[in-house]
């Protein structure tokens, strides 16, 4: 049960920890960032028969100039015409609806597998065999959560995330380049979330809305975390340890409700995430008036 | 506004146009084009579309037009598109496939005495004096999969049921002949949410409770895939078997080498006409719904005056026995409900190859 909730929850917690990473500077839900994972397992599926594995880089390439693309010619213009979170929430609820067309048309609406060449490396344990495309899902997730939190906490460019995160009135205001930072935060959440489409096409395959199931789980395993990229990494554990414990204590159609009560129970607990303590009551309005205050 | 009033006059000058002539019999089709289910949908309305086209050839008494609408293997796009098909459209009958889109079809075509051929598990579909259900009915497939199950020398089973109308029916069904029979034994059930994608708990949860000589499945396109793919990686074999569930997808690289039990379904001549048309293989329901549509107009052409009486038609329909179809001999009973065979059948290359072949 353990090594299954590591296997399932790194999942969750890879596309936790970049929509985590995103929410921090672009503060909506960006339901658009599912349509990346789904591209990543789709241009899996079109260019690894033809290059090989030096359709990775392409592959790569092409999920970050996707999200890039939402970003610079969708989300950023909305953004400085004053376009609400709700809104932006819309759009890119409609951006991901227009990926998942155009994707029914190109490849049908059939279940596909990027093939099970990947499946027949297995690892024996001893006590369970793990495949290969698990291991690297196991393996991505501790480098997302290393990576992640390095350039948080260990680079200017974390200190400029974390400065728009905590107050973006007052970021702007000390010079940082708000839309920049957002474009380079962009591009790193498309290659997180890019290559692990392309392990989804591999594990459990792909079919045109597996976009929004993989995103649906990340968020909840964000939310029950809390705002740090740790916690985001600790909730999707939980949810997928509470996930398995309903599998395995009570019958597999509840897995769902187990887990969800589970979550409420939690949230209703901790409102803030299980792994953040109350925040402390200074709104960043009150910041922005003592920075002011500061100045004179 | 006389502009306001000559657009108006336009619309309507243009909806009489569209309007089919009372010689006209209009079918309707309500089938899944997009989403998991789409490849079962498309073979469905080319079949219907073969059939059709085959009839529109002839020297035929009445003209016959189909319309066919997706509803995405949803309920209430269902009930929405038959309910146009019957009250706007005027459509003599409508067709569906699955129990999903079926039970919802037959009150509404019962109520608008429109005919309703189905092809969708469960005896539902087929209730009422209007509605028609042809495919190889549960007890005809459950009893050939014990019988088969015994025959190979399986001693243990387990179920993997996926939690909708047709499989939960379906492998409660085999259950309780499993358990009269009991000369196999039943290691575990295990009921699972359609979209179901992590089935290794669910596989070691039952290997917890003993190791089944085979595991059967029942859900829906692609719960078997991701079945046998788990099964091959937590046992490192796939003894898999299934009702229908193998030729419901396209991707069958993981169900090589493996029987399991299909549902009266396309002949090889069928086969091979409908790929040699549409360069794609049909799935389950497409040979059914070409019989469909053909023992329809077939009833139809029986009328006598251009004012078609659906009941005559019905009786009609009821009176069919030992017909050859695209599925094989077949007989309609006194429900409405098509009886057929199913056959044991393994996959090879692929392709869904019968075992006595």
């Amino acid at each position: 049960m353990l090594l299954n909730t590591l296997i399932i929850g790194s999942g969750y917690a890879i596309v936790a920890m970049a929509f985590r990473l995103m929410f921090s500077v672009s503060p909506f839900f960006n339901l658009a960032l599912g349509a990346s994972a789904a591209l990543g397992a789709y241009l899996g599926y079109s260019l690894l028969p033809m290059f090989g594995v030096w359709a990775y880089p392409l592959i790569l390439f092409g999920v970050i100039l996707f999200t890039w693309t939402q970003e610079a010619f969708i989300y950023r213009p909305m953004r400085n015409a004053g376009a609400s979170p709700m809104v932006l929430l819309v759009v890119s609820l409609g951006v991901y609806t227009i990926f998942e067309s155009v994707i029914h048309l190109i490849f049908g609406p059939q279940y596909q597998t990027l093939g099970s060449a990947m499946d027949l490396t297995q690892f024996n344990l001893g006590f369970a065999h793990l495949p290969l495309v698990q291991l690297i899902i196991i393996i991505l997730g501790l480098i997302s959560l290393a990576g992640i939190y390095i350039l948080l906490q260990r680079t200017f460019l974390g200190k400029e995330i974390r400065a728009i995160a905590g107050c973006p009135e007052l970021a702007y205001t000390t010079g940082i380049n708000i839309n920049r930072v957002i474009i380079i935060v962009s591009i790193v959440v498309g290659a997180i979330l890019g290559l692990y489409g392309i392990c989804v096409g591999f594990d459990t395959g792909m079919e045109p809305t597996m976009g929004f199931n993989i995103l649906f789980k990340g968020m909840i395993g964000a939310i029950i975390g809390g705002p740090t990229v740790l916690a985001a990494y600790l909730g999707s554990m939980i949810l997928a340890l509470a996930e398995n414990i309903g599998v395995w204590f009570f019958a597999s159609q509840w897995r769902d409700l187990i887990a969800f009560v589970i979550f409420i129970l939690l949230l209703w607990l901790r409102p803030n995430g299980i792994f953040v303590r109350a925040p402390k009551k200074m709104s960043c309005e009150f910041k922005l008036t003592k920075s002011k205050g500061n100045k004179k | 506004m006389k502009k306001l009033l000559s657009v108006l006059c336009a619309c309507l000058a243009l909806t009489a146009c569209g309007k089919d002539d009372a010689n006209t019999v209009v079918f309707g089709a309500s089938l899944p084009l997009t989403g998991n289910m789409a490849h079962i949908g498309v073979s469905a309305k080319n079949s219907l579309e073969m059939a059709l086209n085959e009839w529109n050839k002839k020297d035929t008494k009445f003209k016959y037009k189909l319309l066919v609408e997706d509803d995405a293997f949803e309920a209430k796009k269902v009930a929405s598109i038959v309910n146009k098909f019957v009250n706007v459209d005027h459509a003599k009958a409508v067709f569906t496939v699955f129990s999903i889109g079926a039970n919802v079809a037959s009150p509404i075509a019962q109520n608008g005495h429109a005919i309703h051929m189905t092809c969708a598990y469960g005896s539902q579909p087929a209730d009422g004096f209007y509605n028609f259900n042809n495919i190889t009915q549960y007890d005809n497939q459950t009893d050939l999969m014990l019988a088969e199950l015994k025959k190979r020398g399986i001693k243990s089973i387990a179920l993997l049921v996926s939690n909708n109308i047709g499989s939960t029916q379906q492998a409660e069904i085999l259950e309780q002949k499993i358990k009269k029979d009991k000369k196999i034994k039943l290691i575990g059930k295990e009921i699972f949410n359609p979209g179901t994608k992590d089935f290794k708990m669910i596989i070691e949860k039952i290997l917890a409770h003993g190791t089944p000589d085979i595991f059967y499945v029942d859900g829906i396109t692609p719960d078997a895939n991701l079945i046998a793919k788990y099964l091959k990686e937590t046992t490192g074999k796939i003894n898999l078997t299934t009702i229908n569930d193998f030729i419901e997808t396209p991707e069958r690289e993981n169900f090589e080498g493996l029987w399991f039990v299909e549902s009266a379904s396309g002949t090889d001549e069928f086969n091979a006409q409908y790929e040699q048309q549409y360069g794609d293989q049909v799935y389950l329901c497409g040979a059914n719904m070409y019989d469909n549509l053909n023992l329809l107009i077939e009833a139809y052409e029986q009328s006598e005056t251009p004012d078609i009486d659906n009941d005559a038609v019905v009786q009609r329909l009821l009176n069919v026995k030992n017909k050859s179809g695209a599925i094989g001999t077949f007989s309609i009973d006194e429900n409405g409900i098509v009886q057929s065979s199913a056959t044991v059948k393994v996959i090879k290359k692929g392709k869904a190859i019968a075992i006595d072949k």
